[in-house]
């Protein structure tokens, strides 16, 4: 469980960016992960009431705000059809909704929560994350580089998105997925993400090769990724299933496209 | 330091602590519908409503709620007799400990979604509530059982 000492609402971005600069100040969102962790003699700086919550679907793109929470995302309906759907579907099966209505989406990006579906079905998308400091990025960069403290505002995904599909492994239904792909096809080139390994989810690109079959390539793809032991599954369990997921979420994506 | 929150329409005004969740805060004070199983947000058992919508009561920390609206089930008693007669009806309460928080989604599931409301919507929104006593199957019927309803005060049974 986190210790919170104090608890700070600063009243600009401004104020809550140099505040997350300060040693044990760490950013509040929906406060799902509170009881999970372990860190004592914390600040918490509250995001709530400085960040939007409002989905906004454009013409070209889709801006999910950090504090939208995955219930939101989840019943969004410029994103209920299309290669876009794979975001609803990677929060569909986490608990149930009440705990959706508390779990943002900035959260999870955030702490870089490592059974995220969601975060692999975005990096399949190629989403870009905007944060105060630092602007404009793409989200496989944002994670791929060492923690900071920036506060992430939102998260872009372009509408164009050719086709996608997304499938996963659980223990159980409400339960966090065990291995998940998530892969789009788009401009004669595949990105396929995997999560959930139980690191946190990576992605990889390639051009379609033609001749090939999905079976061929999607165990050429899971070739490309590194998996561990917890207590969900071994890494041999998951070395085995990756070809399948992937599989069959290319799958759903050529139905789909 | 104080917290004002509304809890089923009445203003409180409560002394809390840094890391008071809101399960703890409502149990103290009286409101003892609101039960804590997992403590992690995982069962279900603690679900009340904030500003309308069903959350987790138990990770939730009270410091953070000030000028926010809680409903326990104390607070929607009449729709709550309602369902637990069907409840009743179908054999699909035992130990009775999760009941609240399942019977607190459920109407919850009512405002939200649109009518007529299948058994496969209302079994995915109701999954996030766990039992260990009756199993699902007839948690499932006494809530489509409800749904189904007339308002004539008459309990019905689907099966």
């Amino acid at each position: 469980m986190l210790k919170l000492i104090a608890l700070e609402k600063p009243d600009t971005l401004n104020d809550a960016f140099a505040l997350l600069q300060k040693p044990n100040h760490i950013a509040l969102a929906g406060g799902t992960m509170f009881q999970l962790g372990d860190r004592e003699a914390v600040t918490g700086v509250e995001l709530a009431h400085i960040l939007d919550k409002e989905i906004v679907a454009e013409d070209d793109q889709i801006r999910i705000p950090a504090m939208a929470t995955l219930r939101a995302l989840e019943t969004e309906p410029a994103i209920a059809k299309g290669p876009l759907s794979i975001l609803p579907a990677a929060v569909a099966h986490l608990m149930g909704p009440a705990f959706r209505n508390m779990a943002t989406v900035g959260g999870a990006i955030g702490a870089r929560f490592s059974g995220s579906e969601l975060i692999a079905a975005l990096l399949a998308l190629d989403a870009q994350v905007e944060l105060y400091q630092e602007g404009m990025v793409r989200l496989e960069d944002h994670l791929r580089f060492p923690r900071k403290k920036d506060i992430i505002l939102r998260v872009i995904v372009s509408r164009e998105q050719g086709a996608a599909g997304l499938s996963s492994m659980r223990n159980a239904d409400t339960d966090q997925p065990l291995l998940c792909a998530a892969v789009r096809k788009k401009d004669g080139v595949w990105r396929v993400a995997v999560g959930a390994r139980p690191q946190l989810a990576q992605a990889y690109a390639e051009p379609v090769r033609e001749y090939e079959d999905t079976e061929e390539t999607a165990r050429r793809f899971a070739a490309e990724f590194q998996f561990g032991s917890d207590m969900r599954a071994s890494a041999q369990y998951r070395r085995l299933i990756c070809p399948v997921l992937i599989r069959r979420a290319m799958e759903e994506a050529l139905q789909c496209g | 330091m104080r917290v004002e929150l509304k809890v089923n329409q009445k203003i409180c005004v409560w002394e809390t602590t840094l890391c008071e969740t809101l399960a703890d805060a409502l149990r103290a004070h009286g409101y003892v519908s609101v039960k804590k199983g997992c403590g992690r947000a995982s069962c279900g058992m603690c679900t009340v409503w904030l500003d309308g919508k069903a959350v987790l009561s138990c990770t939730l920390l009270l410091c953070r709620l000030g000028g926010h609206e809680v409903t326990t089930l104390e607070g929607v008693q009449e729709q709550a007799r309602v369902l637990g007669s069907y409840i009743v009806a179908e054999g699909a309460d035992q130990c009775g400990f999760c009941a609240p928080g399942f019977i607190i989604t459920a109407l919850a599931m009512e405002r939200e979604l649109p009518a007529p409301i299948s058994p496969e919507t209302a079994e995915r929104y109701l999954a996030g509530n766990l039992c260990r006593c009756t199993g699902y199957k007839s948690k499932l019927r006494a809530v489509m059982a409800y749904l189904a309803r007339k308002d004539d005060g008459v309990v019905k049974k689907l099966s």
